[in-house]
């Protein structure tokens, strides 16, 4: 079971880093929905090499990168060889035994996969730069509703500590003799597991509402946040939105 | 004689499922005291804790916190009087940052936000945490996370302090440097363990707790050296192995 | 059952975030109380930890969805649940996507509430068993219904992503099986050791 690391290299220091987390925010979730909308191959192909262009200039580790592209891949890449051999129109180009492909089912295939990596990649410059703590913040300030900001801000801090009780769980399940093999046995037992995680998590939730309670908490969840916005920040925003617009108007 | 900080009479909890909490406390405890809760686990000290500043309001008996008694009009002023600290700093510590939990008293009592700022800076030098502002919960120690959670509630500047198990899961050195911390805090304080080293080096006062009742309330050094007062309520090991399994 | 981005048409995407927005608004503004955030949040975190949890499946392993869960313990806040979570998966560890967070979250929000429902009233009839019964067809059904909508969004969006279904279809089916059995030993033992917490746990 993994920790979340998204943040891990949010200490480089580099001009994306640098940059105030609310227009970062703006400008690449903007390059986002700007990426998916494109229908052109060409064009995808110009968002993808810019995404890759924000990930070096943000000097992020391309292989951290990489490594987190599992769960994409898994979803991406057999859907688009479906579509490579289901998808006819235009000329044939190759045919494997019953199989054929077509330029057509290429170009598509293609251009969803294309459309999804860069999408994908944009993350990194935008969420990676920054601890995962102040892009809250900056949603927050941004107006995305407060509730569903505190919703999220309290599941990632208790994310790390359920992981740790699940890993202890675990261990002691393990020391009794558990293998987890695929089996009846393993779901049985992995139900309990869930089942007795969160009977603990209610209890733990209570306690945790009392300790707020105890700090005088009566639905205010006002923090302290220091943002500023410099030229320079705008001036990043506007050449990336320029961009996205680009992609899909020329 | 010195003012009454805490005054409990009568009072009796039952939990919602019929599990009884506490049965007939009466207390009382003087401003600047350092007073032990000693007790089996189930015993009732977490239950009781929960009594002083309002988070349990019992229809049975009587809380006064400094001569007010608990109430909808005096509960805000008692949560800032009475700073309470739990025994796991993981339910303490909510909020993404160290400063941002620090600051989290002082924000929902409406201080403005420089005083917020002195506060939450004050209380981490006290604990010696000062530094750690942007740091993050789940990367700190479980000594680091106690001092941090002492701050938290020091940032409210409160009267009288409540301790829940303070030296739970803490290794030989994190315990001695974290009952040092707690001998210089100088206002009332509560401490509820069974570590009985650190009751004695902190507390003038203990009073044991069993099944929900106060069996016992003295001074630290009569009560501490009474062995079978303390064998009787498990909370000193039995001269004879093998006796305690006929007890229970 | 995560949609990454630059599969969908917007059309779909977009009415995913309207339907999503209209659905959570509705469940924090008016139906939780702000003193209960924390609690749901928590219990949301203790979900999206459970989901890390692998299951042996053939030569790999697979992820719990768990979006039943997420509604027999959080009842209507089960859509919000849903969201958070597919957002923390997104931003953290690139499962999904975002431009397809709406619609994921309909897609496995919309089930959850079912869920929901379906166990709430299961567990209102007196038969023995009644727990792990209903636990585990809320549980399969919840991933069931998500499978339909998944399918539905690949039918609708006009990207030539029909023949795609029939290997997601599959691809679940052993999906279904587990939740439902995970689910159903789950329900009981809850029952069992904490019965009112399937009970004590949902805004109203
Ligand atoms: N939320 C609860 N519901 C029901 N019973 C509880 C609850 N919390 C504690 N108890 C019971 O109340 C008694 C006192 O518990 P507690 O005050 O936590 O003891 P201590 O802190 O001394 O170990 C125990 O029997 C415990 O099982
Ligand atoms: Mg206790």
């Amino acid at each position: 079971m993994e920790y979340p690391q998204i943040d891990r290299y949010a200490g480089l220091a580099s001009p994306i880093h640098r940059w105030d987390p609310r227009a970062k925010l703006v400008a690449i979730l903007g390059l986002i929905f700007s990426v998916v909308l494109i229908t052109d191959l060409k064009m995808a192909m110009v968002g993808l090499a810019v995404a890759i262009l924000l990930v070096l200039v943000s000097r992020i580790p391309f292989r951290f990168v990489l490594g987190h592209l599992a769960g994409v891949s898994f979803f991406i890449l057999p859907l688009s060889v479906i579509i490579l051999f289901s998808y006819h129109q235009g000329d044939e180009i190759a045919r494997f035994a019953f199989l054929t492909v077509t330029s057509g089912g290429l170009e598509h295939a293609s251009l969803i996969a294309v459309r999804a990596f860069a999408a994908v990649i944009l993350i990194f410059p935008m969420i990676s730069t920054v601890r995962f703590d102040v892009t809250m913040k900056a949603l927050e300030r941004l107006r995305v509703p407060v509730r569903l900001v505190r919703m999220i801000m309290f599941t990632y801090r208790y994310i790390f500590v359920l992981i740790e009780e699940v890993q202890r769980m675990l261990r002691a399940l393990t020391s009794r003799g558990f293998t987890g093999g695929m089996n009846i046995r393993t779901l049985i037992t992995t139900g309990k597991l869930i089942g007795m995680l969160f009977v603990r998590t209610l209890e733990r939730a209570e306690r945790v509402y009392r300790a707020m309670l105890s700090r005088g908490y009566e639905g205010n969840l006002q923090t302290l946040v220091e943002f500023k916005m410099r030229k320079t920040d705008l001036l990043k925003a506007a050449v990336l939105i320029a961009i996205a617009v680009a992609l899909n108007v020329l | 004689m010195r003012e009454k900080a805490i005054s409990i009479a009568n009072l009796s909890y039952t939990y919602p499922d019929g599990t009884p909490g506490l049965q007939g406390i009466c207390v009382d405890i003087l401003r600047g005291e350092s007073v032990g809760v000693i007790g089996p686990n189930g015993a009732g000290k977490t239950t009781l804790l929960l009594h002083l500043n309002g988070i349990f309001v019992s229809k049975n008996g009587n809380v006064e916190i400094l001569g007010k008694k608990i109430g909808k009009e005096s509960i805000k002023g008692i949560r800032r009087d009475v700073g309470l600290i739990f025994q796991d700093p993981d339910d303490q510590l909510f909020m993404p940052t160290v400063f941002d939990d620090v600051a989290f008293g002082p924000i929902n009592m409406g201080l403005p936000r420089e005083e917020v700022i002195r506060r939450a800076t004050q209380a981490l030098r006290w604990v010696g945490m000062d530094g750690y502002e942007k740091r993050l919960p789940h990367h700190l120690s479980v000594g680091e996370k106690k001092r941090i959670a002492i701050a938290a509630v020091l940032s409210l500047n409160p009267e009288i302090l409540v301790i829940d198990e303070p030296t739970s899961n803490l290794d030989p050195r994190a315990k001695w440097g974290f009952i040092e911390l707690l001998r210089g805090l100088t206002m009332t304080r509560i401490i509820a363990s069974h570590d009985l080293e650190m009751v004695q080096a902190l507390c003038e006062r203990v009073i044991i707790l069993d099944k929900g009742q106060i069996v016992a309330d003295g001074p630290t050094e009569r009560i501490l050296v009474d062995v079978e007062l303390l064998q009787a309520h498990g909370l000193a090991p039995d001269n004879q192995a093998g006796q305690s399994h006929k007890q229970h | 059952m995560h949609i990454s981005d630059g599969v969908l048409s917007p059309q779909v995407w977009v009415s995913g975030y309207v339907v999503t927005a209209a659905l959570t608004a509705y469940v924090l503004t008016r139906k939780t109380d702000i003193a209960e955030l924390p609690k749901v949040s928590i219990v949301t975190a203790a979900l999206f930890v459970a989901s890390l949890i692998r299951i042996p499946l053939g030569p790999t392993s697979v992820h719990l969805i768990l979006n039943g869960l997420a509604g027999i313990t959080l009842g209507l806040s089960a859509f919000p649940a849903v969201l958070v979570a597919l957002i923390l998966q997104a931003l953290l560890f690139q499962h999904g996507g975002i431009s397809t967070i709406g619609i994921n979250a309909v897609i496995l929000g919309l089930p959850a509430l079912a869920a929901y429902g379906l166990f709430a009233a299961g567990t209102r009839i007196g038969i023995r068993g009644r727990y792990a019964i209903f636990g585990g067809l809320a549980g399969g059904t919840a991933i069931a219904l998500g499978v339909l909508f998944f399918s539905l969004c690949l039918l609708t969006t006009g990207e030539h992503l029909e023949d795609v279904i029939p290997f997601v279809v599959v691809a679940h089916l052993p999906v279904i099986a587990i939740e439902t059995i995970v689910l159903g030993a789950l329900a009981q033992f809850v029952a069992r050791v904490s019965p009112q917490a399937l009970r004590g746990f949902r805004p109203r």
